[in-house]
């Protein structure tokens, strides 16, 4: 098996401590980057990496780059370490135990787009994480990496951390932007993008941790290096992060395309209490549900489109035979009811309707026309908002529908929860 | 690169002009698609989601308030996907909407209604409980909000954003539980908090006073103008049954962009109080008995004719007003003038400003409030503009969002300051000092040593008219105190010599009064000495013995420094006609009732001297007469009757005599007004 990138040197003690850290090779791809590469020359080795963001959407991480305009006066990189993806907890990992991995990352990404501000915007609740970040970024200014004339090269960059505010929608790229602001978490309209109007009208680079902390070694070992590992169209390695009902749930770092066998039954140990495996949810809560026949699908972003499902985060939910699918996903459902920010009508509406139809159901008030009604509910939200929380609000439902249908069926028809008993 | 593009929505062959979006294309073009959130002022937000269009290449429908028109594009707007869309979202609208449209404020005139009776489901799918809200919550004290009714447009929100920039309005909670509110510790008292009912697309948003009080079809909608301040924002005075019960908008873009400040929306509410003149009173022994108009006017024409006998024509004065129509003014002058033959008439409180607003508009051009929006420096000072001027605030605002330079020259901070590019701030009432230190600090041609004796930061100053100087078209915005000196003719000649030249340089006189530049004309007119200061100065002195008094109060608050109490009780005789029994009324020996603003028509001229007609829109109070008509009465009982019988017929003797009436026809006036020559 490959060795680890981003979790290389996660277990080694003291790593978050910078001479720690240095020793272990840290800090030599800004080195390089700095002293020996073009900006552009960054941006090129990240291009031939094919790295594809982490957040979720795996938009070209080097295309997002490049559409900064060169003479803009201000611009800004901003790394979305909001991780509100239900099932999802790869990025507070990263920050708790390596959090200079993810500043040199920055450094680097800073240096290419040529931003003298870089912001770490992660939520409240990690109140670990951003105590390591800010001690870490202290270490960074006092080693020159960060400031003035960085490591004599002229180039100068200041970097800080942002407290956001915890809701789920600051996740999402312009409401971030928003909240950083001052103002409330609410998504913009786009165009335009951020890149070209982001924080503060400014161009704005926002990445994902998790691909900020792949950027040090892409320069370290080449763009070449990282592209061939994984598939071709998904390049380099990906953090899953595993949980519900399997033996070991943790993260795990894994090459782009491993089968979703190997990351269930190798590496999280199999199914608790030897029971059968009955769903998967493979990206985070806001993608479709796979179910156990998806099994041997692989872990990259085509694959998982092909299994009829999305990579996403890369937050893997495992589900057992025991677990009732209307009670998932109507769980979920509340998720999104309670997390939509209210700006769109089909989200706001949409959201709470369907939550109350799904547990209507759950309950053993189901009619036999609520079926076709959450179907059409779901057209109606999905791609009609200016963000994903909508779809992402869909996605699960309808997969689950598809899936599922007679487990429903049985909740309208036996008016309760064939999970719970006799009702 | 051409400045249009050529699209096509649903088929039709359509030219653009860049950077439109594709709602307002569509809408140019007669093409129907419905919104809520979207508003022609506020910037696009894309959240109501009514507006989807499929565009050709677009994977999803697109919010047609928020892309713009592009060479090529095919835009549907009823296709099979956007009619399915369209019909989602106004359901999922309407599920938690309480559709009390029978008891609601906005029902007959609401978007929500009207675009559901088109566009809609006409069953709704949603048998889940409503979600519910305790209502209404007052946001401030004049609006109440009902957030069942509410469909999160932001127009409300956006509105104090964007247009007040007052910041008052905010959104808490998330997912179905979002509500607006005011910002925690505020309370949504802007001045133009009214303006929010207007712009709200359902009945969230209702007015205190209101609320629950007609149906829109039951009212009678009159064309008007607002007389509070010298803007005149057109409005339509709702009534029913003869009462007024509301005022609203009539957007006319050269003088209100479409917005009433909340004074001018709410005023009128206080007209028919207690303090309000009923029938006409004469005083016998101190104490106020009724009386007719009659009995009354034939006391006043007595006093005034014996004491113009006896001490000669100049011992009666007559102070018209600065709120009273051009006609009321009219008649009056023409009266006191030719009748009585005083020489001791003037209208209103401030006809010195004649002295250098004549010389001042000679100089540099009489300003359009239009212009504004094209100016690249508007120059304001000592007016506060906010306070005087409400509506026009919002104009500044605007204008310095938009790139306009904002410079303001004040006793104090005020509210605009907030938005100028600089401010230089002088002591109080020191305006001669300022205007003379300034025009030495402007014959400079190095910058000026700051010295501890000046009256306002010199070297601020120094820097900034020399920046200023690359700015193209400028409006000046000056206040009474400045017009008032002599010295400001030369300091706009000298700031005019230091600007760039190729655009335009204009003016606009910021003075107190609905009707202040139309009572400034009739001065003009019936002969410029003898101002209301002198005729106080006659009175002290003992000379002017009798005095009326039309719509002018000098002892209201802001005129009674200057014209002091004391004098009014030397009168051996004092009539006054106003609308309330106001501190000076009750000094009278006789008071006529007068109608109130939305009782009578008449022109006003306004700042930019355009003149607009005002018109009645409810009944008398009690006997009240109009201005004019008590005039005419008293005309009468001298035994020199006026043969007005209308409004109009005054007005056309006036265009006959005054020159710059001339040419002024009621028809040219329109509802939009017409500027005097």
């Amino acid at each position: 098996m490959l060795e680890k990138i981003l979790f290389k040197r996660i277990d080694i003690p003291g790593i978050d401590n910078i001479n720690q850290y240095i020793e272990n090779g840290g800090y030599k791809a800004l080195k390089k980057a700095l002293l020996e590469m073009k900006p552009d020359e960054v941006i090129e080795e990240v291009g031939k990496s094919g790295l594809r963001g982490r957040g979720g959407a795996g938009y070209p991480t080097y295309l997002k780059w490049s559409h900064i305009p060169k003479d803009a006066p201000v611009k800004y990189v901003v790394c979305n370490s909001k991780e509100g993806e239900p099932g999802t907890f790869k990025d507070r990992e990263l920050m708790d135990k390596d959090p200079h991995q993810l500043i040199e990352g920055m450094i680097i990404t800073s240096y290419a787009v040529g931003a003298h501000h870089a912001i770490i915007n992660v939520r409240k609740r990690f109140a670990f994480a951003i105590k390591q970040l800010n001690r870490a970024l202290r270490e960074a200014y006092e080693k020159g990496f960060l400031g003035e004339n960085i490591m004599g090269t002229g180039y100068h960059l200041d970097m800080v951390v942002h407290r956001g505010p915890n809701y789920y929608i600051c996740g999402e790229e312009t409401a971030l932007l928003e909240s950083l602001e001052g103002k409330r978490c609410m998504p913009r309209v786009k165009p335009p993008f951020s890149t070209v109007a982001g924080l503060y009208k400014k161009p704005t680079v926002v990445n994902n941790t998790e691909t900020l902390a792949n950027i040090p070694h892409i320069i370290e070992n080449g763009g070449g290096w990282f592209a061939a590992i994984g598939t071709p169209k998904s390049t380099g390695t990906k953090i899953f992060s595993v949980s519900g009902d399997v033996n070991i749930q943790k993260n795990f770092e894994l090459p782009m395309g491993t089968p979703l066998r190997h990351l269930i039954y190798k590496c999280a140990g199999g199914i608790r209490n030897e029971r059968k495996l009955k769903a998967v949810i493979p990206g985070g809560s806001s993608v479709p549900v796979l179910s156990a026949s998806s099994i041997d699908a692989h872990l990259d972003f085509e694959s998982m489109i092909e299994a009829g499902s999305m990579l996403g985060s890369g937050g893997v939910i495992v589900m057992d035979e025991t677990r009732c699918i209307v009670r998932e996903i109507t769980g979920y459902t509340k998720f999104y009811f309670e997390e939509s920010c209210g700006k769109c009508t089909p989200c706001r509406e949409g959201t709470h309707w369907l939550y109350q139809i799904l547990k209507r159901i759950e309950e053993g008030s189901g009619r036999d026309d609520d079926i076709p009604l959450i179907l059409d509910i779901c057209e109606n939200m999905e791609g009609k908002t200016l963000c994903a929380l909508a779809d992402g609000a869909a996605a699960p439902i309808v997969s689950s529908i598809n899936l599922f249908k007679d487990e429903y069926l049985r909740h309208i028809k036996e008016k309760r929860c064939p999970f719970r008993g006799a009702a | 690169m051409s400045d249009t593009v050529n699209l096509t929505i649903d088929g039709r062959q359509i030219k653009a002009s860049k950077g439109t979006t594709v709602l307002e294309v569509a809408a140019a073009y007669g093409i129907p698609i419905p919104f809520f959130c979207y508003h022609p002022k506020l910037k696009p937000v894309g959240a109501c989601r009514m507006c989807l269009v499929e565009v050709e290449g677009m994977p999803k429908l697109q919010t047609s308030c928020t892309i713009e028109a592009r060479e090529g594009m095919a835009v549907y707007t009823n296709n099979e996907k956007v009619v399915k869309a369209r019909k989602a979202v106004l359901e999922f609208l309407l599920i938690n909407h309480p559709l009390d449209c029978p008891i609601c404020d906005k029902g007959g005139e609401c978007p929500l209604q009207n675009t559901t009776y088109t566009y809609g489901p006409d069953i709704s799918r949603y048998i889940e409980e409503k979600w519910h809200f305790e209502k209404p919550v007052e946001l401030g004290p004049r609006i109440l909000l009902d957030r069942e009714r509410c469909i999160m447009c932001m127009r409300c929100v956006r509105f104090c954003d964007e247009i007040a920039g007052h910041n008052e309005l905010t959104f808490y909670n998330t997912g179905r539980g979002i509500e607006i509110g005011a910002v925690e510790g505020k309370t949504f008292s802007s001045n133009f908090s009214g303006n929010t009912i207007e712009i709200c697309p359902v009945g969230a948003l209702t007015s205190k006073s209101y609320r629950f009080k007609a149906r829109p079809w039951d009212l009678k909608s009159t064309p008007s103008i607002c007389t509070h301040c010298p803007l005149g924002c057109n409005v339509f005075m709702d009534s029913r049954r003869d009462e007024l019960l509301r005022i609203v908008s009539r957007e006319n873009s050269g003088v209100d962009d479409g917005w009433l400040c909340d004074t001018g929306r709410f005023g009128f509410e206080n007209l028919n109080g207690e303090n309000r003149l009923k029938v006409p009173l004469v005083k016998e022994e101190g104490i106020f008995k009724e009386s007719t108009f009659d009995d009354a006017l034939k006391h006043i024409a007595g006093k005034l004719f014996e004491t113009a006998e006896k001490y000669g024509p100049d011992s009666v004065a007559a102070i018209g007003s600065h709120q009273c129509t051009n006609e009321d003014n009219y008649i009056f002058g023409k009266f006191f003038t030719e009748v009585v033959k005083s020489s001791n008439v003037d209208f209103g409180h401030c006809s010195e400003v004649l002295d250098n607003l004549l010389p001042l508009s000679e100089k540099i051009r009489w300003g359009k409030v239009k212009s504004l929006n094209k100016s690249g420096l508007i120059l304001i000072f000592g007016a506060d503009v906010s306070k005087l001027v409400p509506v026009l605030d919002l104009r500044i605002k605007k204008c310095v969002e938009n790139g306009t330079l904002l410079a303001i020259f004040n006793d104090s901070s005020v509210e605009l300051s907030g938005y100028a590019l600089k401010t230089i701030t002088y002591q109080k009432n020191s305006e001669s000092i300022f205007i003379r230190d300034l025009k030495k600090v402007l014959s400079l041609k190095e910058p000026p040593i700051a010295d501890k004796s000046d009256s306002f930061d010199v070297q601020a100053a120094f820097k900034f008219f020399k920046e200023a100087s690359l700015a193209k078209n400028v409006t000046m915005l000056i206040g009474e105190e400045f017009l008032r000196d002599a010295g400001i003719v030369s300091l706009v000649e000298l700031i005019t010599s230091k600007l760039e030249k190729g655009g335009f340089i204009e003016f606009l006189p910021v003075l107190k009064g609905g009707n202040t530049a139309g009572a400034l004309a009739m001065k003009n007119y019936f002969g410029r000495t003898n101002n209301t200061i002198d005729i106080f100065e006659g009175i002290r002195e003992g000379k002017i013995k009798a005095l009326y008094l039309m719509g002018f109060n000098p002892l209201k608050e802001g005129l009674a420094s200057k014209f002091e109490a004391d004098s009014l009780q030397k009168l051996d005789f004092l009539a006054v006609q106003d609308i309330f029994l106001t501190e000076t009324a009750k000094l009278a020996g006789v008071v006529l009732p007068a109608q109130a603003y939305t009782e009578r028509d008449g022109s006003y001229i306004n700042l930019e001297r355009r003149i607009q007609w005002l018109r009645a829109s409810e009944k008398p109070f009690g006997s009240s007469l109009t201005d004019w008509e008590i005039i005419a009465k008293l005309s009468e009982k001298a035994n020199k009757p006026f043969n007005f019988t209308s409004v109009q017929e005054i007005f056309k003797d006036m265009s006959e005599k005054i020159p710059e009436f001339s040419e002024q026809t009621h028809e040219k006036i329109g509802l939009k007004g017409t500027f005097l020559k």
